[in-house]
């Protein structure tokens, strides 16, 4: 078995983007977050570690739907300079609940290194980074 | 696993029981934006009751026993604050009972410590 390159360990993990693309309903952020615990998981985060990634991504697709007007949704999960970023996009148009756009913000704080939601009235993005760095400290 | 390959283990299911002045609400699986309207109607449908019922059989409180939810995101925690903010208005408890260490972390975080009981 080859060791990992200490220099970028998880990039063999997941050495190109995985992107989903499927409709912008809620009934389908169950899917997404499936994504996102396997891809965690490949990438050796530990049980809570996983648990985070599933919330952090389930509330930028949340945020996806509510502010879609039909159409698609795009996720992208990548290993980026040995984090985990995870991005979505969609067309947006609908308005957003702000109180839970509020709670979902006051998560993300908490269970991410970095995220950003933003929205021009044509197009609703978000992007969540989960540092990766840690799992490789003896 | 089901024939649409979910996990039974993460639908979400709500299932509502009287004990006396108290309203059961057991809440299983994940609680995320889809299943949240479903939350929200069931819990709709208990103060409804609770206004319609007759004399000697008033609501005081409604738990919501977390003991098999396995997952809740902003939006149920969202679904969770009005409907409590609906039964404040009747003078009517809800919180929730039996939280397991996972959920209670996302209900912490997302400022509705309020909802927690200690004995949860």
């Amino acid at each position: 078995m080859s060791t990992p390159d200490a220099a970028h360990p998880s990039d063999a993990r997941l050495p190109s983007p995985i992107v989903l693309q499927l409709p912008a309903e809620p009934e389908f952020i169950r899917l997404v977050r499936l994504m996102a615990s396997g891809v965690a998981t490949r990438l050796g985060l530990p049980v809570d570690g996983v648990q985070d990634v599933r919330i952090a991504v389930d509330e930028g697709c949340a945020t996806l739907v509510e502010a879609a007007r039909g159409g698609p949704m795009t996720i992208e999960f990548a290993v980026v300079d040995d984090s985990l970023v995870v991005s979505g996009h969609a067309a947006s148009g609908e308005p957003i609940d702000e109180e839970r756009l509020n709670v979902s913000r006051q998560i993300l704080d908490v269970i991410t290194d970095d995220y950003t939601v933003s929205n021009n009235d044509t197009t609703i993005r978000f992007r969540l980074v989960r540092g990766l760095e840690d799992l490789h400290r003896g | 696993v089901t024939t649409d390959g979910t996990d039974p283990g993460e639908v979400f299911t709500v299932t509502t029981r009287r004990e006396g002045a108290v309203a059961v609400v057991r809440l299983a699986g994940e609680l995320d934006l889809h299943e949240s309207k479903r939350l929200s109607a069931a819990l709709a449908d208990v103060l409804h009751d609770a206004t319609n019922g007759s004399p000697g059989e008033e609501l005081d409180a409604i738990e919501l026993d977390a003991g098999a939810l396995t997952f809740i995101d902003s939006a149920g925690v969202r679904a969770v604050l009005l409907a409590r903010a609906a039964a404040e208005d009747q003078r009517i408890a809800l919180r929730f009972v039996k939280v397991t260490p996972a959920i209670r972390r996302i209900v912490e975080i997302a400022g509705a410590s309020e909802l927690l009981t200690d004995g949860g």
